[in-house]
């Protein structure tokens, strides 16, 4: 009742009649062509059209891909650790929960840690890594006297080889190394830890 | 609901003050794209909020499973689940992006009409068949349609530019991503007609589910096929709830009244009675 009478004060139900088709369509047509626009981008008029809407389309979240697996699978299986070294010299290594290592049930809560590092943090979102380093640093200051000071982000990766030489034989071991970034700990970065 | 119980071991995280991902660390990545719908803006850095944000969009996942005033139900998880994105778009997968941007649409539905707590009361005859519900627009129903076929539109058309598809080995790298590993597959992936039957027939499958699935003759047979990709994809691949997500929503080509012989055949198994009055 207090939406139709909210609705009355604004417009009459003959005008609201009139213009709600036109505006329910517009509406639809809109993010129907704005989908469509996002998702081929292949032409210069359709990169305008995403260019001038890109800010609506991101505020409100309708970003989509749907391009998993192409236009081919990835071709490597990488994993991240990070060497933490303490005060005192001593090193330690961590690794987050990894799917391949992991029983059925306790991988499903813990997929996003795939997606985290494998599809995006090990690969291509550097800005990521000093919070990483800074959070690996925090699970990792167990002693008040001896606190971690930096934080090595490496990376462990493998090609995986195509069909014709890979059937019937084992992944290669993940072997390839490349360090992401050292980052030095400060105490500010540690603050409000409870040691157990 | 299952993909908010998921969330909650991690919560923190990914999404708290201590996180693997900052504020900072997502705005830069934004490049100065600084506004976005996005209800953490306003307390950042605040775990207490995360913690009662969790327990609103779990409250509203439930109403809108439920169907208690589903229109405002969906409203809610959808401002939470771009939220969430918009404070982390790294750790979400194709599913979760699915969820999204349905939930965008189904605001804009009359799913709370029929087999809900807030519709039961608009039927006319609640005992009856499932057959007597108020008429209401057919365009967000039809919007649910054409996003789901987008899926498959956009997913072919990536993947049959790429060399992998073509040439049929695809389905063997993908077997070989370790971390996607869940149950083996014996046999089929060590051999390369297994293999090249399962490339190609994805992307037959992903041509037809956005072509042949509108045509009514063909429908329940690409339906069919789907659901066995998708249980197979399940079955040797760990990607949570996405599977499931596509299937369910394969619901959406059903057609009414087949809909409504099966829940009328449904509940007549288990109330043990049988139903005469129509409406």
């Amino acid at each position: 009742m207090r939406k139709q009478s909210i609705l009355n004060e604004l417009l009459s139900r003959e005008e609201w009649a009139r213009i709600r088709k036109p505006i329910i369509s517009a509406f639809l047509i809109l993010h129907c062509t704005l989908n469509y626009c996002y998702l081929f981008n292949n032409h210069p008029y359709i990169n305008n059209v995403n260019h001038f809407f890109f800010g609506y389309y991101a505020f409100m979240g309708l970003e989509q891909a749907w391009n998993v697996f192409s236009p081919g699978p990835r071709t490597t299986n990488p994993h991240l650790t990070a060497l933490i070294t303490y005060q005192d010299g001593t090193t330690r290594l961590w690794t987050y929960p990894r799917m391949e290592r992991l029983d059925f049930f306790t991988k499903i809560p813990k997929e996003r840690y795939r997606k985290f590092f494998d599809d995006n943090a090990a690969w291509n979102i550097p800005v990521v890594w000093p919070d990483i380093a800074h959070y690996v640093a925090r699970i990792s200051y167990f002693d008040a006297d001896n606190p971690p000071i930096l934080v090595s982000l490496i990376r462990f990766s493998s090609v995986i080889l195509p069909m014709e030489e890979g059937l019937h034989k084992p992944n290669l071991p993940q072997s390839d190394t490349k360090v992401l970034g050292v980052y030095p700990i400060t105490a500010q970065d540690l603050n409000g830890v409870q040691h157990k | 609901m299952g993909f908010i119980l998921l969330l909650i071991p991690d919560l923190f995280v990914w999404f708290g003050s201590h996180g693997m991902c900052s504020n900072q660390a997502v705005a830069d990545w934004n490049n100065g794209h600084a506004v976005f719908l996005n209800l953490f803006s306003f307390f950042p850095d605040n775990d207490q909020f995360l913690v009662i944000f969790q327990c609103v969009f779990f409250c509203a996942a439930v109403a809108l499973t439920l169907g208690f005033h589903a229109r405002v139900a969906a409203t809610i998880c959808y401002l939470c689940l771009t939220s969430l994105y918009h404070r982390n778009p790294f750790i979400f997968n194709a599913g979760d992006t699915y969820l999204r941007v349905s939930t965008f649409w189904l605001i804009f539905s009359a799913s709370g009409n029929a087999l809900s707590l807030t519709g039961r009361k608009q039927r006319s005859n609640p005992e009856g068949n499932f057959n007597n519900y108020k008429k209401v627009s057919i365009w967000p129903l039809r919007l649910l349609q054409i996003q789901l076929a987008t899926v498959y539109w956009h997913t072919f058309f990536c993947k049959i530019v790429g060399g992998p598809w073509i040439d049929g080995s695809a389905v063997f790298t993908a077997s070989r991503i370790e971390d996607l590993q869940r149950l083996p597959l014996p046999y089929v992936f060590e051999h390369a007609w297994t293999i090249n039957l399962l490339t190609w027939g994805t992307l037959g499958i992903e041509g037809a589910l956005f072509t042949l699935i509108w045509i009514k003759e063909f429908r329940y047979w690409v339906i069919a096929f789907a659901v066995i990709f998708h249980l197979t994809i399940e079955y040797h691949m760990n990607i949570p709830i996405f599977e499931w997500l596509m299937i369910v929503s394969y619901i959406l080509f059903f057609e009414p009244e087949h809909l409504a012989y099966g829940l009328t055949w449904l509940r007549n198994k288990f109330t043990n009675r049988k139903v005469t009055s129509q409406a």
